[in-house]
């Protein structure tokens, strides 16, 4: 089946509006073939949200059971549950931040998992380098050229996959996402089409034609699937699209850029990796953090609420979702002279999903005591993020083939946190 | 199996893109060996000078460029100052703040936040007033983003007081004629993107672009709007041809920089003790005091009979400086890393934590006066009423008040003035003067040569140049101590750069689109609503977060969402559809439409497309078009257009209007044709 006739003359919204009965065979064929790569008949979305300037992970998810952390952090530290501006009590010795207070139902329903003490074996404290190699999934190696979101499309690509299978909330293309699997960049889904009024057809025309014929080179094969993807979101029609269950998306960058990937869920567009690097919010907080108040807080109330108005709205349909929260590394444990915190090394990621074995903190945590800490400054790293990457890889996307997502690194079974059901 | 041939035809030409860009290369690639015979022709010669080092050809150039032959040309180019620029001066003369100093910006446009504050002493509130008034103000307070912490149990403001004060504030910005501070970016943006079209000094032009990125700042960290036409100015034009040295010391001192990377705070913990040691008696006491813990009853007498304060006024006091302490005094690394990692050495060149570290320490005390303008703001507005807790906190820090407000201030009681090892040699000049020992050792570092020429070589010359190439370049960097005209010279006389093969083989980044478009057709512009696509494009100026800057390589900039926009760009270009923008496309209009088609070929790509665009463009010029007539159909038209009813707040309404703008003044076949054109692959190439 010649997969550009079948980009040109359909939309696979039919499949989703309950119209199989009078859609064309291709169309069947293409329902059939979603179900091979999934269990359940479904394809599974992933969904990753890249904090880029490195969060402060010790005051989004707080070890308020360690003195320590109030010794360290004497203006910035967020306080105890049920003090003024107190951490929510997760276990009895973290809690999180106040800011994100709509966490607490997923925790309590065991949806949300945190992972502690994160990150990557390589100590750069750059953010350039440390995000080059968290997203290119190599620590230490600058040489990769595509991005680990990328190989795991390649390695569970089948012929029918839809020109939607991985789309990042942003106008360029994230380095997570580089790679010879096709993938499409967007910051808005109403921009993604030629706007040219009444001769918006004929000059579309020309260019998909003039693009088309130069689609030998990599710059005309990148145009093609332009002009693929803008028919096909045409047909799929999002417009329809309305926030279910109550849920209500800030109206900030972040929170768009989730609502439309939610859009794109629902309008079966046949997406399975979307990618947000919260728009709008800067993390790197160098100077007057604030503690349960503040900078900090502020960012974190977006990023929470955004959050859980997404799996809200996708209800029953986060049994086929999970979202996956990273940053490049974590920062320093003590305050700085800024009120603020700098580069620093572990950090802390949130899985979110009705697969993920919730209501549970995961990873080794060795503390904040001088000895506990790396290079005697920064929370150490006693999870390397590739064996998050991993499980997700392995247990939600299905991917088999680690050695090729995690080249060079040892990525099995055994190492995985295991939790994802 | 179709799938896998054409995954495997896609990562071929992945690998390829860079190659056979151009038929041209395609045949050297065929032809083998036989080099010397695909060389570039004199045209594809004035072609490629005009493309890379300037924004490209405006009708006439290649004439131009001809009469006075290439070497001079490029010669001229090195020595902008030898060409006359009136037409682009006269174009930005009235942008008043490209003129204006720090203080003075801050003074004409300043921070609603410092406005705030005057409102604030006006109505008689307290420091937690204020802050709860921010707060509620949150929402859309960009310029708020950098200040203090709120403070707990800050006071109840009720929306009604709040929308009083907020009133106020724009009393106050109007009673003094005072300007927004988004207009500042919009301005300096504005100058930007006319100097570049207009200028005749375009090699200039793209050395402001690359050391703006190299030298990255992002206009939305707090402050840095107030100082970047200073930087535009003072630190990247006068230097962007001139010795890298230079540059780079201008960068370390401007606030811009300093601001950016938070070099501005970065104090030495030892700062009191420096104090001590200089026999400051004030510093003595407060030493004395943070050390007990509490103060000697000599003490305590000694002030009070010095101050005629009571106990409980020294005790609040003494907590108070107690806090400072603990708040103000340490040392930011951010600066020290980038400098190395980004403005000089590169990831790679051969640095460790420990160089970070001792580079932090010898940056300490290079600062910024006022650095938020408040104490400016303050008394421009309160009728040579002075600021006293501004005045007050200068005086702390030991900066004489009559210092401008916004300029770079070396604090010598801030400097950590131990001796430092860097890179492996000793440091112990101190003062002021580590921190250029510093510029001197990186700006004369083999790994900064490295990174500078390579960077160079990707920009002018291909995404993936030779090693042998950047060695080149290196060493005339290095053999000219940073140089760089001579780097540049280097460059534009290699025979790599003239090669067959990176000929139109760089992808033009959005600005480079934009200005060459702007360029090729003549258009006139006021470079206002051109920021608005840049940023839709992905490029915004003075817009990219990281110190790292925008990329500068295909990859980065070819894929789904970006295309679309470049294409958008060029429809409504051509459709005059841009605010600010005309274009003039009467002199492509012919009675027969393939003559309007060679017309435009010749004009915006001078000749260079690919023979299947040009079959392709002859077909669809044939389609006819839509009546040019916009009636009832326009709302049957509607629907074609994805729209998000509420994607992002009145997007319906935005897209309607888009659509509703069309159809173009002119003759529609000649829109079409080069809104084709301009939007096409072959106009994305240089």
């Amino acid at each position: 089946m010649d997969r550009r006739y079948f980009l040109k003359s359909s939309g696979i919204a039919l499949a989703s509006f309950g119209l199989m009965s009078v859609a064309p065979k291709f169309l069947h064929q293409f329902a059939e073939a979603q179900t091979l790569t999934a269990k359940n008949g479904k394809k599974k979305v992933l969904i990753a949200i890249f904090q880029r300037g490195a969060v402060d992970g010790l005051n989004m998810v707080v070890p308020f059971g360690e003195s320590e952390y109030y010794d360290m952090r004497r203006n910035i530290a967020v306080a105890k549950p049920n003090q003024t501006d107190g951490a929510i009590n997760l276990d009895g010795f973290f809690g999180l931040h106040p800011s994100l207070k709509p966490f607490e139902t997923f925790w309590k329903s065991k949806q949300l998992a945190v992972i502690h003490s994160v990150g990557s074996p390589d100590n750069t404290r750059s953010h350039f380098d440390a995000q080059d190699y968290m997203e290119a999934g190599t620590p230490g190696v600058k040489s990769t050229r595509d991005g680990w979101l990328n190989r795991i499309l390649q390695t569970t690509a089948t012929e029918k996959d839809s020109p939607f299978r991985a789309v990042a909330m942003s106008q360029q293309t994230p380095r997570s996402l580089i790679g010879r699997a096709p993938t499409i960049s967007m910051t808005n889904l109403s921009d993604f089409a030629i706007r040219a009024g009444a001769y918006t057809n004929a000059v579309q025309g020309g260019f998909e034609a003039a693009w088309e014929e130069n689609a030998k080179d990599g710059l005309g094969e990148t145009g093609k699937e332009t002009f693929e993807a803008v028919n096909f979101l045409k047909q799929a029609n999002p417009a329809q699209y309305k926030a279910e269950n109550g849920a209500q998306y800030p109206n900030s960058p972040f929170g768009q850029s989730l609502r439309q990937i939610a859009q794109l869920i629902k309008a079966g567009v046949g997406l399975e990796v979307a990618f947000t690097d919260t728009p709008g919010l800067n993390w790197d907080t160098h100077a007057n953090e604030g503690n349960g108040r503040g900078q900090l807080a502020n960012l974190l109330r977006d990023f929470g609420a955004s959050i859980s108005a997404l799996a809200v709205d996708l209800g029953k349909k986060m049994d086929d979702v999970v979202i996956l929260t990273m940053s490049e590394f974590g920062r320093t444990a003590r305050q700085n002279g800024s009120n603020g915190t700098d580069h620093g090394h572990g950090n802390a990621m949130f899985v979110l999903g009705n697969s993920v074995k919730g209501g549970k903190i995961y990873g080794d945590w060795k503390g904040l005591k001088s000895a506990g800490l790396f290079q005697e400054r920064d929370l150490d790293v006693t999870t390397d993020f590739r064996d998050v990457f991993a499980e997700i890889a392995y247990k939600h996307t299905g991917s088999r083939d680690l050695k090729k997502i995690f080249p060079n690194y040892a990525a099995a079974e055994k190492n995985f946190k295991n939790f994802l059901a | 199996m179709r799938k896998n041939f054409s995954l495997i035809h896609r990562f071929t030409s992945l690998l390829m893109i860079f190659a056979i860009f151009s038929p041209i290369s395609t045949l050297a690639k065929l032809d083998g060996q036989k080099n010397k015979a695909k060389s570039l022709t004199e045209d594809q010669k004035i072609l490629h000078v005009l493309n890379r080092l300037g924004f490209g050809a405006r009708p006439g150039d290649v004439e131009k460029v001809k009469a006075i032959g290439i070497n001079k040309y490029i010669e001229q180019q090195l020595n902008p100052a030898s060409i006359n620029d009136s037409v682009a001066d006269a174009k930005v003369k009235n942008l008043n703040v490209l003129q204006m100093s720090n203080e003075e910006l801050f003074a004409k446009y300043p921070n609603p936040a410092a406005v705030l504050q005057v409102v604030a002493q006006n109505n008689g509130l307290d420091r937690q007033d204020l802050q709860a008034i921010r707060q509620k103000n949150q929402a859309n307070a960009d310029e708020m983003k950098d200040d203090k912490n709120p403070e707990k149990n800050s006071n109840e403001i009720s929306d009604a007081d709040r929308q009083k004060y907020q009133r106020e504030v724009a009393d106050l910005y109007q009673k003094y004629n005072l300007g927004r501070p988004q207009q500042i970016m919009q301005q300096l943006n504005a100058s930007r993107i006319m100097r570049a079209v207009y200028s005749e000094r375009q090699l200039q032009e793209v050395m402001v672009d690359f050391w703006s990125n190299h030298f990255n700042v992002y206009a939305q960290k707090a402050a840095t709007r107030w100082f970047l036409p200073e930087y535009d100015r003072d630190v990247i034009r006068p230097n962007a041809l001139g010795n890298f040295k230079d540059l780079l010391l201008a960068t370390a001192k401007s606030p811009a920089m300093l601001f950016y990377l938070d070099n501005f705070e970065s104090i030495s913990p030892n700062a009191t003790q420096n104090l001590v040691a200089q026999g400051n008696r004030r510093a003595q006491r407060i030493q004395e005091m943070l050390r007990s813990g509490n103060i000697t009853p000599q003490i305590r007498q000694q002030i009070k009979d010095e101050y005629g304060v009571t106990d409980e006024q020294i005790d609040k006091r003494l907590k108070q400086m107690n806090n400072q302490q603990r708040q103000k005094r340490g040392i930011n690394e951010n600066y020290a890393r980038e400098i190395m990692e980004l403005h000089t050495l590169g990831v790679d060149g051969g640095y460790t934590q420990k160089d970070i570290q001792e580079v932090a320490r010898a940056f300490t005390g290079w600062t910024i006066v006022d650095a938020r303008g408040y104490r400016r703001a303050f008394t421009s507005m309160a009728a040579g009423d002075t600021n006293k807790r501004g005045d007050r906190l200068m005086r702390q820090a030991g900066i004489p008040t009559d210092t401008p407000s916004g300029t770079f201030y070396f604090n010598p009681r801030w400097h950590d003035d131990g001796d430092k090892t860097i890179l492996g040699q000793k440091v112990s000049e101190g003062g002021m003067k580590d921190g250029l020992r510093v510029i001197d050792i990186l700006a004369n570092h083999p790994s900064t040569a490295k990174f500078i020429a390579r960077k160079l070589a990707v920009k002018f010359v291909s995404d993936n140049p030779s090693e042998a190439l950047v060695k080149r370049v290196a060493d005339a960097f290095l053999k000219s101590k940073g140089d760089i005209k001579t780097t540049l010279r280097a460059l534009f006389t290699d025979e790599e750069f003239f090669s067959a093969e990176n000929y139109r083989a760089k992808i033009k980044t959005p600005f480079e689109l934009a200005v060459s478009a702007l360029r090729t057709l003549g258009a006139d512009t006021n470079g206002g609503q051109i920021q608005a696509m840049l940023a839709k494009m992905g490029e915004q100026l003075y817009g990219y977060q990281a110190p790292t800057g925008y990329p500068d390589t295909a990859e980065d900039w070819v894929n789904t969402g970006a295309l679309l926009e470049r294409m958008n760009f060029a429809v409504a270009l051509a459709a005059n559809q841009i605010p600010g923008t005309r274009v003039d496309l009467k002199k492509f209009e012919a009675k027969d439409k393939s003559q309007i088609l060679e017309h435009s070929i010749a004009d915006v790509l001078e000749g260079e497309i690919n023979p299947n665009t040009r079959a392709t463009l002859l077909k669809q010029i044939e389609q006819p078009l839509p009546a040019t007539k916009l009636d009832a159909s326009e709302d049957e038209e509607m629907p074609d257009a994805p729209q998000m009813a509420n994607a992002q707040g009145g997007g319906r309404n935005r897209l309607n209007r888009q659509n509703r703008l069309l159809p173009p003044s002119g003759n529609a076949e000649v829109f079409k044709v080069v809104g084709l054109i301009l939007g096409s692959p072959d106009f994305q190439r240089q």
